[in-house]
């Protein structure tokens, strides 16, 4: 297994509200799930993860509200907003066509003008 | 996994319940992260204590994060709850309106009579905060003051002699400097010549300083310069702003430009800024156009008593001071020089002086516009709290569902302050349009009053009343609210102990509102009388049917003979008009100006400052049969009385008991240097400067014998429509004075209405404020009593069906409203008897106990409370027992 790849900046937002966007999970489910779809290709330091879920919750993005887990552990929940959820829609657009266009460039033939 | 289904906006309700610590909650969340992370890696197949280095490893440090999570969580709280209380205020707003647009018929009232209320107190503060509160627009206002010379008879003012204000300025230790203007300018003083045609205009001539001691500058150019403030320098002239924009088009290039004014050429060196408005402050209700250096000189001091004057105390001295300093100053002087005219300085605050005489009045109206607001109030909050007891069950079902009483108050609260906060917009609308009004008002003598608008402070004094109009309105129904559903389902307001403190709540608010009418309506009552008696006043001569016009000369004449000749064509012409019954001329007219000088008999010796002071007027024979001033003894001037011929005065009743006593005046001299006058008639007395002043000495000169005089007014007594004849007046003094024809054809009918404007003003405006009071007295006890009827249809049909008569039933309800009136009207009544003695200053011809006034507002009380009960006590009695019965 290679080094974990650095997260291009603005990209955690997107995945965290990906991660939420089928049901509500608390920070550490989160950081499972990231790992879990990336195989552990990205590094996603845990703190960082709180953060943008703090900034996100400031934002109206995301709501949370305490809940207890599985293990009947008390934890924080975090659910996407209707306005979480169109951030969502349109970032995953403009990602989805800015990764197309760059790797469309990078594979191209080289060299010609 | 489970997750509570919690709706983001219901998040809120919990939140209210349970306070809760965004910094404890945060260390909660990274704890559980650590183990859940820990607790993943152990069974990864790491031992425990690798396990939770890993943990603590991925996280980053933890100490670190933990303190910026903790901070980042505290700040997302504070956001997210200032957010939410603006969303809960904004959720209450609108279930406010949604309310209130259900309840249209009292909306509507309630968004008229505050609008009323809020319109008529902003419009009432930018008045008072005009021409009271706001600092007059010079440097340092507060230590600028008036001197008068208190003249001989301990009362009138006099102005001071030239030397008398260089000694004093130079004497004084208290005053930093002093300034003064020319007090006998006369309107229309200054005739400017300008491509062919001749404008009469007014010019002040002020001391070389006075711009600069004012502390105003220029608008355009520069202020006096010491070497054209010297007698018999070329004239130079600064324009006001008004005369500049008017007349010159706000040319930018005038100063430097000369004009032709009274047939010399005068230099433009500035202009005014708008802000100084000479006559706004000074002379309140004419125009001023121009200002001239007036010279301190020996030639001006000839002029006697002619500056008023202005002194600017030196920083940190008391006007106590000063006024010890120049009342001794003013001995030392009257002492010192017995060639001078008398000096007895009487020292006052500047602005005191300008707008003293309003002062009161003002006040008044402010005190009317607090009480008109506190009626308002009043009759709202009785409204609402039936609102709100009408709406029992609803917040009853509110309180169940886990509304705490606390929000059910904030709900309260919040309606009114809708209600206020939507009546001030409308309220603000009518106090732009009232103050407009109200500023342009130009005949009111009141100064300053074209500075009043409607701005940030006003703004700020209506956001204020409304909000505590609205706090005080919802305070009682908000206390209303029910403490518990227990209390709230059972109570049905009807018999309970409930609905009897509802009644009895509302019942005093309606008694406070009758008292609070009462007191405007006597107050209001006693200045209507004091105004009728005002213009009841003899004022000495007729206005009806009589126009004036002024026809000065556009030349002065060279020789009094061919003066005469110019006068008395006037006259011929203006006689031959159809329609014309006389016609004199006059160099001031009532109302007008005055100036005075001491006279006395021949052979009476007075003290040098004990001599009478008679008013001085100069007419034409015809002057006072036109005026309507009726001949008492002797004779009226006549052509005979020219050059050459006897000196000859007339003198009003006054000045005959003043110099001749229980003598016959006729045939009496004054004297004078070096023929005394002969007295050959006495007329009545005249009013001349305040329809409410005593009559003064008078002292007439034949205009045809005495030139010493600046203007010359046509006087016409008609018995025609004045429209038409001011047409043929002028065509026929076309042909030799074309200028005169120009100016402005006055009914002297204006003249008086002009003094009497000031108290016209308040007693419209308070008669205004009081008719509106009457009004929502009556809706109030209307409300009320019919609320009673409504409540009580139950028993009434008992009463009736057990043998009650209609009449009976009525005659009870008809009581009960005049006892509930009654109360209001006794605590008005004492209520009044303590606020109007303070308004003694404003009545005239009237005490303040004039029992009329009383008995007039308590009649009208009397009146509209029984047709607010009458209608309610109709529908009692019109009750169907059995349809009454079947309901209940």
């Amino acid at each position: 297994m290679s080094a974990p790849l650095p997260l291009v900046k603005g990209t955690l937002d997107l995945l965290v509200l990906k991660a939420l966007s089928w049901i509500p999970m608390h920070g550490f489910e989160i950081t499972e799930w990231v790992e879990a779809r990336s195989c552990g290709t990205l590094d996603v330091r845990d703190s960082a993860l709180y953060q943008a879920l703090h900034r996100m919750e400031e934002r109206g993005l995301v709501v949370a509200e305490w809940g207890v887990t599985e293990n009947n552990q008390r934890a924080r929940f975090y659910k996407l907003t209707k306005a979480g959820r169109a951030r969502l829609t349109a970032e995953t657009a403009q990602w989805v066509k800015y990764a197309t266009t760059l790797t469309s460039i990078l594979t191209s033939a080289p060299g010609i003008p | 996994m489970r997750t509570p289904e919690i709706r983001p906006g219901i998040r809120r309700f919990f939140r209210l319940a349970a306070k809760h610590d965004p910094q404890a909650e945060a260390d909660d969340e990274i704890r559980l992260h650590l183990q859940l992370r820990t607790d993943r890696l152990i069974r990864d197949g790491l031992s425990p204590e690798a396990a939770r280095a890993e943990a603590e490893r991925r996280f980053g440090s933890v100490d670190a994060e933990r303190a910026r999570f903790r901070s980042s969580a505290q700040r997302r709280e504070e956001r997210m709850r200032v957010r939410e209380w603006i969303d809960s205020v904004s959720q209450d707003v609108r279930y406010a309106v949604r309310t209130l647009r259900r309840d249209a018929t009292f909306t509507v009232f309630a968004l008229a009579i505050i609008g009323l209320g809020i319109g008529a107190s902003a419009t009432v503060f930018s008045l008072v905060d005009g021409v009271l509160l706001r600092p007059m627009p010079f440097r340092e206002p507060a230590r600028l003051i008036w001197i008068a010379n208190i003249a001989d008879d301990g009362i009138a003012e006099w102005r001071l002699q030239v030397d008398h204000f260089l000694d004093l300025g130079a004497r004084s230790h208290s005053l930093e400097s002093m300034a003064g203007y020319f007090a006998y300018y006369g309107t229309g003083n200054a005739v400017l010549a300008r491509a062919g045609e001749t404008q009469r205009l007014t010019q002040v001539p002020v001391t070389c300083n006075f711009l600069p001691f004012l502390g105003v500058k220029p608008l355009i150019g520069r202020s006096f310069s010491a070497d054209e403030c010297l007698f018999g320098a070329s004239p130079t002239v600064l324009l006001t702003e008004a005369n500049w924009r008017q007349r010159f088009a706000s040319d930018p290039a005038i100063v430097g430009r000369t004009l032709t004014v009274n047939d010399a050429p005068a230099t433009v060196i500035g202009v005014l800024p708008a802000s100084f408005d000479f006559n706004s402050i000074f002379a309140p209700g004419s125009v001023v156009d121009f200002l001239t250096p007036f010279p301190l000189t020996e030639e001006t001091n000839r002029q006697g008593n002619s500056l008023a004057a202005i002194g600017r105390l030196k920083p940190n001295v008391s006007i106590e001071t000063a006024r010890s300093e120049l009342v001794a100053l003013g001995k030392g002087l009257t002492a010192e020089f017995p060639r001078r005219n008398t000096i007895r300085p009487r020292v006052l605050p500047l602005d005191q002086r300008i707008n003293g005489h309003v002062r009161p009045a003002l006040l008044m109206l402010a005190g009317a516009v607090v009480v008109v607001m506190l009626i308002v109030t009043a009759n709202l909050s009785s409204l609402q709290y039936a609102r709100m007891s009408s709406r029992q069950r609803e917040l009853a079902v509110r309180l169940a569902l886990g509304a705490g009483r606390g929000r059910l108050i904030r709900q309260a609260l919040t309606e009114s302050l809708v209600l206020t906060c939507g009546g001030a917009v409308i309220g603000l609308m009518l106090a732009v349009a009232g103050t407009r009004f109200v500023s342009h008002l130009g005949a009111f003598d009141i100064p300053l009053l074209a500075r009043m608008t409607v701005d940030a402070r006003v703004l700020s004094i209506v956001v204020l009343v409304a909000v505590l109009t609205g706090v005080l309105v919802g305070v009682l129904p908000a206390l209303h609210a029910p403490a518990d559903v227990h209390e709230a389902l059972k109570d049905n307001a009807r018999g309970s102990t409930r609905g009897g403190r509802h009644a009895r709540v509302r019942s005093v608010l309606v008694v406070v509102e009758v008292a609070a009418a009462c007191v405007l309506l006597v107050a209001s009552g006693l200045l209507v009388r004091s105004f009728m008696r005002v213009l009841d006043v003899d004022l000495g001569f007729h206005p009806e049917h009589t126009a004036t016009l002024r026809v000065d000369p556009a030349k002065r004449f060279d020789d009094m003979a061919t003066a005469n000749a110019f006068y008395a064509d006037v006259l011929r012409r203006v006689r031959a008009v159809p329609g014309v019954t006389h016609a004199g001329l006059a160099d001031l007219l009532p109302f007008a100006g005055d100036r005075s000088w001491g006279v006395a008999g021949v052979g009476q010796v007075y003290a040098r400052d004990q001599y009478p002071e008679a008013f001085i007027r100069v007419v034409s024979p015809g002057y006072f049969q036109a005026m309507g001033i009726s001949l008492r003894a002797g004779r009226a001037f006549g052509d005979g009385d020219v050059p050459g011929q006897d000196p000859v005065v007339v003198v009003n009743e006054t000045l005959a008991r003043t110099l001749w006593p229980g003598r016959d005046p006729i045939g009496q001299a004054i004297s004078r240097q070096p023929t005394p006058l002969r007295v050959v008639g006495v007329v009545a007395d005249v009013r001349h400067d305040a329809l409410e002043h005593a009559f003064t000495n008078e002292l007439y000169y034949p205009m045809t014998q005495f030139a010493d005089h600046s203007a010359v007014n046509l006087v016409v007594r008609t018995n025609l429509p004045s429209a038409s004849l001011a047409t043929s007046v002028r065509a026929a003094l076309m042909p030799i004075a074309p200028e005169a024809t120009k100016n402005q054809w006055r009914m002297l009918q204006e003249l008086v209405d002009k003094v009497a404007s000031p108290r016209r003003f308040v007693v419209m405006l308070l008669m205004g404020f009081a008719g509106f009071a009457l009004v929502l007295a009556a809706l109030g006890i209307y409300a009320l009593i019919s609320y009673g009827v409504s409540q009580r249809t139950q028993e009434i049909g008992i009463r009736l069906a057990l043998g009650a008569s209609a009449g009976n039933v009525r005659a009870g309800i008809m009581r009960g409203t005049l006892v509930l009136a009654g109360a209001g009207m006794a605590i008005g009544v004492v209520a009044a008897a303590l606020v109007v003695p303070s308004l003694s200053g404003m009545l005239f011809g009237v005490q303040w106990s004039d029992p009329a006034s009383f008995a007039v507002a308590l009649a009208l009380l009397v009146i509209v409370a029984a047709a607010a009960g009458h209608f309610p006590a109709r529908r009692a009695s019109r009750v169907d027992p059995s349809v009454a019965l079947r309901e209940a």
